[in-house]
């Protein structure tokens, strides 16, 4: 019959152990004991190419969560407008640096993205006015 | 030199040649080898007439990218060797690796022949990256892709990462620690030991991105350094050209640089005066607490001790200055409290 490992460490606890035990003791060496034998079966387990594939696996995992999520189809489709809405508003902000400083229909359309905006089309000249296309011109140039 | 700097722990200097101490670059912090009084790797050797050179790489953080391998190997070692015959006044220094300090040592000296090195220590230092267990496993190339992880984790691989690791690798020391800490709380000289080392052993330091790409991919995952395929400052380097006198000193239960891993640098080396110890504990034990001052310092000291020219006059009673920092032994801090 095939010896079990831990009946025979019970087996030679006993025999190392007083006929009146300390309990403390024995305790304490059954769980150094427990630990060792556990410290072993996971170092066996953590030693095997599966684990190491798991491991990786789980990394990549990461790795990818990591990265920016992409978005919805409809999200992404929201970002175009706006982009385009700021091309658009670009566009009109350098015609009017160029010296036409007449709005268009599509620039008070694309202006009326924000109060900001609005005040520009309405007063061209304005400090309000200026002092957006200053901000803008420098964002442009950077 | 970046974050690196260069301790040096005067004493009465029996020895003429100085000791150049290499420790792990990143996951934890140097003062591990100048623990508390009567637990200090520091205060052992410097009591045996050594001058000692701990060099300290730095504390680095998750936005450290730099130094990797090469750097460490061809510019920031021979600036310290440099520093520590220029500093000391010695014609030759010791080197002495500990962890991935010794790889990084044997590949220095065996790189750079022009540098007088007479003897080279290698304290559980992997060296046949094949053998070093877990470790090796676990970042083969086919699972562990170490661009993608350190572009992912943007600068340096952090402290968590580290932690996460090496927890890993051993997940039952935490139960085993803290099972002992109780069965010892009656021990005022264990208690003050462990609050020292457990400290430290939880004060991870992050490893520079540009550092762990070459670390994994040149050691772990394609063992140039023991296959003599290293190719870092224009030259390849060979373990052989090494010919000074070498030790290396294994542990018998180190899950991070098994026994035959630090084994196989003896068999590499070039050098007649060759030996390999292997002694009781484990990575950190080897090295650190009072244990290590019975069983492992006393013999690497005796070892170099017997490899070192001797001084005829001893200058007494010198304290500890530094060429890039200053040192002082936890004794030394001990007795200005």
């Amino acid at each position: 019959m095939a010896s079990d490992p831990v009946v025979e460490y019970w087996a030679e606890l006993m025999k190392h152990t007083p006929v009146t035990p300390d309990v403390l003791v024995t305790w304490k060496r059954v769980m150094d004991h427990s630990i060792e034998a556990w410290s072993r079966a996971l170092s066996e387990v953590m030693a095997t190419e599966e684990f190491a594939q798991l491991l990786g696996a789980s990394i990549e995992q990461w790795i990818t969560a990591q990265a920016p999520a992409p978005g919805t189809r409809g999200q992404l489709t929201a970002l175009a407008v706006q982009v385009g809405r700021l091309e658009e508003r670009l566009r009109q902000i350098e015609e009017r640096i160029d010296g036409n400083t007449a709005p268009t229909a599509t620039a008070a359309e694309a202006n009326s993205a924000s109060p900001e905006a609005n005040s520009m089309a309405a007063e061209p000249n304005s400090a309000s006015a200026r002092r957006p296309l200053r901000r803008a011109r420098r964002r442009r140039a950077a | 030199m970046g974050k690196a700097r260069l301790y040096r722990y005067e004493s009465r200097r029996a020895h003429e040649t100085p000791v150049l101490f290499v420790p792990n670059l990143g996951i934890s912090r140097p003062y591990i080898f100048d623990l508390m009084p009567g637990a200090s790797f520091v205060e052992h050797m410097t009591g045996q007439g050594f001058d000692f050179y701990l060099l300290d790489w730095g504390a680095f953080g998750s936005e450290d990218v730099d130094p990797n391998a090469e750097d460490c190997i061809t510019d920031i070692l021979p600036r310290m060797a440099g520093e520590v015959l220029r500093s000391s006044g010695a014609d030759d220094l010791s080197v002495l690796g500990y962890c991935m300090g010794a790889p990084l040592s044997a590949a220095f000296v065996a790189g750079h022949p022009e540098i007088p090195v007479r003897s080279l220590v290698d304290m559980a230092g992997p060296i046949d990256f094949a053998q070093s267990g877990l470790f090796r496993r676990w970042l083969d190339a086919k699972y562990f892709d170490v661009d993608r992880v350190v572009t992912a984790l943007g600068g340096a691989v952090p402290a968590p990462a580290i932690r996460a690791g090496f927890k890993l690798i051993r997940p039952t020391a935490d139960a085993s620690t803290y099972l002992n800490l109780w069965w010892n709380l009656w021990n005022d000289e264990y208690v003050t030991g462990f609050a020292a080392l457990n400290a430290w052993a939880n004060e991870y330091v992050a490893i520079p991105g540009a550092f762990f790409r070459q670390w994994v991919r040149d050691f772990y995952q394609q063992n140039k350094l023991y296959r003599g395929e290293l190719r870092y400052g224009g030259r390849v380097v060979r373990l052989a050209d090494i010919t000074c006198p070498l030790l290396a000193v294994g542990a018998t239960q180190d899950y991070i640089a098994p026994p035959a891993c630090v084994r196989a640098l003896v068999d590499a080396v070039g050098s007649a005066d060759k030996e390999y110890i292997e002694l009781p504990g484990g990575h950190i034990s080897l090295i650190a607490g009072r244990g290590a001052l019975r069983t492992c310092w006393p013999r690497v000291s005796d070892w170099l001790a017997a490899r070192s020219s001797s001084r005829a006059t001893a200058s007494n009673g010198r304290r500890a200055t530094a060429s890039q920092g200053r040192g002082s032994t936890a004794s030394d801090r001990q007795g200005r409290r």
